[in-house]
């Protein structure tokens, strides 16, 4: 415990003694942390928007005109006790008419004159959200059949389809750019570390030379590592919040209400979490890096 | 005690460094190694201390083989070793106590401890009233007596010193030799390389002499 607090003193006191270097360590830890966090929360933010529109699959099912109701309430039992089911409610001709009808506003007036409704009457079916999928839905509609009632199926299955391959694109790219932004993260302040060593380089020598073991020199380069990595994830999460804040207050005005969100989402407990232990992790591994270029 | 067997080091395939060499220096022991530049005598010193291994032969130092010692148990043996080097390796970035404390700090001795004992060494060899200053402010006498304190201050049973008065006057130059004899004369095992055989001559030790990695001499002068 002595040697651990005498090591954490000298850490500090290195701290201290070369600060110019240990604040561009840190800022840029802070900076590569902020990148990578941006991103995440973009992406988190992007998965939301499209969770959401996610939540208004919808299947309608539309109905033969001239059967009986007993035969439409005996299909919408069945649909409502399949498992992928989560509700299914009957549109009859005339809700239809008069959805419509709200729907046209004041071009109301172009369906004057008409005799019969022409709009079919439907079932209006929703999945549970673990089958608003393609592949979900597919599965469904498997389960309907070939039924006579059924005139016709739609659930908008060509802007699903799409909306599937963007969520795969933006989560392969969100992999691929933050292993690639970690990379280069721990390349840069590896490098910076070493300039932290590099002008310690005889401090280092002497020390070995009167005795030090290898773990009494490195210890406190390590406890520099993880306080300059932790300063860094501190301040680029309140970056991060600072950003956060400027471009919901951006959007709110403009693309909330087309998007379907009322806000924007913070990362995570668990992210946060993660980028502070990235950021000693990170201080940590490039200062390890470096001393370990100068061990004999 | 301190003995080498059949000893040699080489750098580049066609230059040897030190050459089949055989000493024996008895524990408590002021020997002076000599010769001229490049004969050997830092190679010599290194390979006491654990600096460099031999090519090949073996090297005793209180029974223990430097020549198969594990890289992790170096720091045991340079402990016990107090090194003086030809260029003094003082830190700029501390001032003289944390210069020799630094020794102390290696071994994770107290501080209240560190500093009765840094104190008391630098007031032995008269340098305490500059234990705040800078080294790099300090004479080439003063900085030598430093250096020769951080290799006394943790009580080594040898001392090895590598030109310790190359760039000093004849009058510092005595001084420092009369510490050394003072060491010597409490147990500690002294051993310079020099090529001053001037001082040698005074002082009337035992000497080996080397050329071109080889010994050629040994006795006194």
């Amino acid at each position: 415990m002595r040697r651990l607090l005498s090591s954490l003193f000298r850490a500090l006191g290195n701290l201290r003694q070369s600060w110019v270097v240990a604040t561009i360590t840190t800022a840029i830890i802070s900076i590569c942390l902020f990148l990578v966090g941006g991103y995440i929360l973009m992406i988190h933010n992007i998965d939301n928007v499209i969770e959401n529109m996610q939540g208004d699959v919808r299947v309608t099912i539309y109905l033969r005109d001239g059967f009986p109701m007993s035969d439409t309430n005996l299909l919408q039992d069945r649909l409502t006790g399949l498992a992928e089911v989560e509700s299914v409610t009957y549109t009859s001709k005339s809700d239809a008419l008069v959805e419509f009808e709200s729907m046209l506003g004041n071009d109301r007036d172009i369906l004057d004159g008409m005799d019969e409704i022409p709009l079919p009457a439907s079932l209006r079916l929703t999945p549970k959200p673990e089958y608003r999928t393609s592949e979900g839905i597919h599965s469904i509609l498997g389960k309907i059949g070939d039924d006579s009632l059924v005139e016709d199926i739609q659930y908008g299955e060509n802007w699903l389809g799409r909306f599937e391959k963007i969520l795969v694109v933006l989560n392969t790219g969100a992999v691929v750019l933050g292993a690639i932004l970690s990379l280069a993260a721990i390349f840069i302040i590896a490098n910076t570390i070493k300039l932290t060593v590099l002008a310690r380089r005889d401090e280092l020598e002497i020390m070995r030379l009167v005795g030090a073991t290898e773990a009494f020199i490195r210890t406190p380069f390590l406890i520099e590592g993880l306080i300059q990595g932790l300063t860094g994830a501190v301040f680029s999460m309140g970056f991060l919040v600072l950003l956060h804040g400027f471009v919901e207050k951006q959007l709110a005005a403009t693309v909330f209400d087309i998007i379907g969100i009322r806000s924007l989402e913070f990362l995570s407990t668990n992210i946060m979490i993660a980028i502070l232990l990235c950021g000693m992790f990170l201080g940590g591994i490039g200062s390890m890096a470096s001393v370990g270029r100068f061990s004999r | 005690m301190i003995q080498l067997f059949h000893v040699s080091k080489w750098y580049q395939k066609d230059v040897p460094a030190l050459q089949d060499t055989n000493i024996l220096i008895p524990k408590g022991e002021f020997v002076f190694i000599t010769g001229a530049s490049g004969a050997g005598k830092s190679t010599l010193l290194k390979l006491l201390f654990g600096d460099e291994r031999p090519t090949s032969g073996q090297i005793l130092v209180h029974g223990r083989n430097i020549a198969r010692l594990p890289k992790s148990k170096i720091p045991t043996l340079r402990r016990e070793i107090g090194v003086v080097f030809q260029d003094f390796k003082l830190l700029s970035s501390r001032n003289v106590f944390d210069n020799v404390a630094l020794a102390l700090e290696v071994l994770g001795m107290p501080r209240r401890e560190i500093g009765r004992r840094v104190f008391s060494m630098l007031k032995r060899l008269g340098i305490h009233h500059k234990m705040r200053s800078n080294p790099l402010t300090l004479s080439g006498g003063e900085q030598q007596r430093v250096a020769i304190a951080r290799a006394l201050v943790n009580e080594p049973l040898i001392v090895l010193a590598d030109e310790p008065t190359g760039s000093l006057d004849q009058e510092v130059s005595e001084h420092i030799m009369n510490i050394f004899s003072d060491v010597n004369a409490r147990g500690t095992t002294v051993v310079i390389a020099t090529h001053n055989l001037d001082m040698v001559k005074t002082m009337g030790r035992r000497v080996i002499h080397l050329e071109k990695g080889r010994i050629v001499q040994e006795g006194g002068l």
